[in-house]
């Protein structure tokens, strides 16, 4: 699994942080910070969840 | 749990802002592969509201930057989507939706998402008044305040403030006039709200608190407010931003209990087969024993994808943490839960001075916690107030 942002559209919400917090984190503006660009498999149920509740929908995986 | 005996065939969608759009999606993500009708009364997809306050007001943000989903996003959720229709009747028992276009639509679930629209001010004619809802009404707002000195902004709340800011930053003088003693006192608490005011004063807005408008009108080129305590001022432009009221006028008749948004069970359900969704859904919060209506973006997302989770009979009652940002001057402030204005706040980190802080709320448990510039330090309330809000113990009202 790879994951890519766009952090010019994320506004903040944390969905991500709150669905998959060793995946995700947020700068002290709140935007979207990845830890970990290509995740193990152990994450990728956490990971699909915070693609589908961020708000902005700008978390994509391949 | 809901269970169904079988998957909708069709479902319909009245609406298509940032709920629908969710909605759309999940049922999509989990699998559904029936037939979807989607009903827009805007004729224009799905875009995201808050910057309409803010960058796209000013300027920074451009129009496509608003969009929710691309070309291929609207593709990929397989429905005829119509564009500048709205709801016009609804028939609950017979399962049967007339569109504004006279087109009957039947469904097996239907989704009421229409949201918000905003309330004015009774009476008024005056040219150059406004209010802020879609992207046209920014449009609009945002002509008006070019080459304009002044602008009375009537209400101090989240969107009256946020426009007050960005009217600063374009050049424009700005007063906004709001009832309540500290604005915002409601919704943020006393230490956070009494901070965002001296904000707004130190960048040059003039707040007219413990007051309200009796009337506006015209005289000559200006637009006159006048308020309740006699005081008249003479300005370019008003914005009226006194909240919102749902927008159900084309459900009246329908059976539907539409007392302040239209009302709904812990699963959004309004009737049978019949949900709602986002700014237009009141529904009960297990999690905080009451019926609550949501205006705020993070709700819409997170309520459209519970609805699509409750029509396909794997929805758990829908019990988020309300949480809502408002952004000024480059500040962010955080609320989660719902603030007790009458409570006595805690300071969970920092100073009400410094830089980054946060304050709570305490009962029983914690009830809210609010930053200011602390989207990283909010997190693990956030995350306590989701193990208790968003896991209640589910005694009161059975499926």
């Amino acid at each position: 699994m790879e994951i890519t942002i766009d952090r010019d559209k994320c506004i903040g919400s944390g969905a991500c942080v709150l669905a998959s917090p060793e995946v995700f984190d947020q700068d002290e503006d709140g935007i979207v910070v990845v830890l970990d660009e290509s995740p193990g498999s152990a994450e990728h149920a956490s990971v699909l969840e915070a693609v589908r509740a961020c708000p902005a929908r700008v978390i994509e995986v391949e | 749990m809901i269970t169904r005996s079988t998957s909708p065939q069709r479902i319909v969608v009245v609406g298509f802002g940032a709920a629908a759009l969710a909605a759309c999606q999940e049922l999509r993500a989990l699998g559904w592969s029936g037939d979807l009708t989607i009903l827009s009364q805007e004729s224009t997809w799905p875009y995201d509201r808050p910057p309409l306050t803010k960058g796209y007001l000013t300027g920074q943000m451009s129009r496509d930057r608003l969009d929710l989903a691309d070309n291929d996003g609207i593709a990929g959720l397989d429905a005829d989507v119509r564009l500048g229709v709205c709801g016009a009747r609804l028939v609950v028992d017979e399962h049967r939706l007339e569109d504004s276009a006279g087109t009957i639509h039947t469904y097996d679930a239907l989704v009421i998402a229409t949201g918000v629209r905003p309330r004015r001010l009774p009476g008024t004619d005056a040219r150059n008044t406004y209010a802020l809802r879609t992207v046209l009404d920014a449009d609009r707002l945002r002509i008006a305040l070019t080459g304009a000195k002044n602008l009375v902004v009537v209400g101090g709340g989240f969107l009256g403030f946020e426009v007050a800011g960005s009217a600063r930053t374009l050049g424009v003088e700005v007063t906004v006039i709001e009832p309540l003693r500290i604005p915002l006192a409601d919704r943020l608490g006393t230490t956070i709200a009494t901070r965002l005011l001296s904000l707004h004063q130190e960048n040059g807005v003039r707040v007219l608190a413990s007051t309200s408008v009796a009337e506006v009108s015209q005289v000559s080129q200006d637009v006159v407010v006048r308020l309740q305590n006699g005081q008249t001022l003479a300005t370019d432009v008003v914005l009226e931003a006194i909240g919102c009221v749902p927008d159900t006028a084309w459900l009246e008749g329908s059976g539907l209990d539409l007392r302040d948004g239209i009302v709904c069970d812990a699963w959004s359900r309004a009737a049978p087969d019949v949900f709602a969704a986002g700014d237009v859904a009141k529904w009960r919060h297990l999690g905080l024993r009451r019926d609550v209506r949501v205006e705020h973006r993070m709700n819409a997302t997170e309520h459209g994808r519970a609805v699509a989770g409750a029509i396909l009979g794997h929805g758990v009652p829908y019990t988020p943490v309300p949480f809502v940002w408002t952004d000024h001057y480059g500040v962010r402030i955080q609320v989660a839960g719902i603030v007790q204005p009458e409570g006595i706040p805690l300071l969970l980190q920092g100073d009400p001075e410094d830089d980054t802080f946060v304050v709570g709320w305490q009962g029983n448990q914690l009830e809210a916690a609010a930053g200011w510039n602390a989207a990283r330090e909010l997190m693990p309330y956030r995350r306590q107030l989701a193990a208790t809000i968003g896991r209640p113990d589910v005694t009161e009202e059975g499926a």
